[in-house]
């Protein structure tokens, strides 16, 4: 893998032999580095590692090349990486994304591991805990009216991702759509169904873990048995099941 | 002189304490309580309000909420927030919590957000930054309204914007960060349940296999 500190001795040379002449200052250079620093954990490793590939791979398109109307295309799109606010808020973002799904993969672990605490809360209740100023199922309308858009708001895709599970270990969503939630067993496959979008939401992570889509500030919170018992979703002396993991999925990138 | 006199014909309590004493091990313990502190804190953390400047959010105290975990030990659960990423740097909340000094790393100064624009941000993320000396101490600044070189349009981050940030956007300088050597922050206790919160939900928890 191409890391920040050899990118920098590539830089350097290509600069060095005048075929990086005025693409990439050594501020851009240090913005990049920046930006690339911004997030160390195992998710964002891997996006790195894609962010940096592509641009060696221009690196090296570049490198090799002696038209220079062709050169300055390439260098133009070096340039994008760094020098185009577009551009860097495109990776600030990936990066903000990355770093919740790392977030959200832990917390799924820490649910799952233990069979203890997946006896004691064999269920998981999926609610908002982070406020959103436009939340999904909600948008923007003129003169900045809320308009609801009830067709993508949780509760559908609660009962979508539902209907895809094919088991019943699931209740349907209790509630309104922001203050409500969905009740399921830690070892229902609507999880799983909810973050793959199914019902045709193309906005997802495709992790059976929040953030199951963009942006969202819902949730999953440990559900007691006693609780789960008085919902009727498993028995009082039932075994109670972990999530299944796919361990090569666990830290799958948008 | 009448003395009351209890006959204990059957003791089913004893029996069922000692079965649910002997069936709470550490890691059933950990089990039942950890989750029970561990959302508790997330639900705290949610539940702070935004910056007390009013600032546009940054969800700060979101990043450590998704970061809460519950951890067992030999004696019992831990608790842990894990560090976060805030403004391209990875902190932890213990500083928010205990308070305490920070002085730059890697560079001479810290730049302080003194503005909505800038919180959040840090200087590389404005371009044409310059730097101000005052009485009042030294200050990174960008221009508040420029010329487009290709359109020739007069263009700036406050224009369509009202009130007091809008004014405060057109002028001819945006006062963006103050630099400073360090910074001392006071602890905030309440960033945190309390001890005796959690105390209660521990107790709570481990009272839920009772029945």
């Amino acid at each position: 893998m191409l890391t920040t500190a050899n990118l920098s001795q590539l830089i350097a040379a290509l600069q060095k032999d005048g075929k990086l002449p005025a693409g990439l200052t050594p501020r851009q250079t240090a913005l990049l580095q920046k930006s690339l620093q911004k997030y160390s954990g195992e998710v964002s490793q891997r996006l790195l590692a894609k962010i940096l590939d592509d641009f060696k791979s221009k690196l090296e398109t570049a490198s090799s090349m002696t038209d220079p109307a062709q050169l300055r295309g390439v260098l133009a799109d070096l340039g994008g990486y760094v020098g185009n606010e577009d551009a860097t808020a495109g990776i600030k973002f990936a990066l903000k994304i990355s770093q919740e799904v790392a977030s959200g993969a832990g917390q799924f672990l820490n649910q799952n591991l233990s069979a203890e605490a997946v006896d004691e809360y064999p269920a998981l209740e999926f609610k908002r805990l982070f406020s959103r100023n436009v939340p999904r199922g909600e948008r923007i309308g003129p003169k900045g009216a809320i308009i609801e858009v009830p067709d993508e708001d949780w509760p559908t895709r609660w009962a979508a991702a539902g209907a895809a599970a094919e088991d019943s270990d699931w209740l349907p969503w209790e509630g309104d759509a922001q203050e409500g939630r969905g009740v399921a067993l830690k070892s229902s496959a609507i999880w799983q169904a909810l973050g793959d979008g199914e019902g045709g939401f193309d906005d997802t992570l495709g992790n059976p873990y929040p953030p199951f889509a963009f942006n969202s500030g819902f949730m999953t919170l440990d559900l007691s048995r006693r609780e789960a018992v008085k919902l009727g979703l498993i028995g009082a002396d039932e075994p109670a099941e972990p999530a299944k993991l796919n361990y090569e999925k666990i830290f799958s990138l948008p | 002189m009448i003395v009351p006199v209890i006959k204990i014909v059957a003791d089913e309590a004893t029996p069922a304490m000692r079965e649910w004493v002997e069936q709470l091990t550490p890691e059933r313990f950990a089990g039942r309580v950890g989750p029970a502190l561990q959302t508790m804190t997330m639900e705290h953390l949610a539940a702070l309000g935004p910056n007390e400047k009013g600032y546009p959010s940054t969800r700060f105290y979101e990043k450590f909420a998704r970061n809460v975990r519950w951890i067992p030990m030999p004696n019992g659960v831990t608790i842990a927030i894990l560090p976060a990423i805030v403004s391209g740097r990875q902190v932890g909340l213990a500083l928010r919590v205990f308070g305490g000094t920070i002085v730059p790393q890697t560079v001479d100064m810290l730049s302080i957000p003194i503005s909505p624009v800038s919180y959040g941000h840090v200087p590389s993320d404005f371009p044409n930054l310059f730097l101000v000396r005052t009485v009042r101490g030294a200050y990174l600044v960008q221009r508040g309204e420029q010329v487009s070189e290709a359109t020739g349009r007069m263009i700036g981050a406050g224009r369509g914007q009202g009130g007091n940030i809008g004014r405060r956007l057109r002028a001819d300088l945006i006062f963006l960060f103050k630099l400073a050597p360090s910074v001392t922050q006071a602890g905030d206790r309440d960033v945190l349940p309390s001890d005796d919160e959690y105390i209660a939900k521990a107790i709570e928890a481990a009272k839920g296999g009772v029945n």
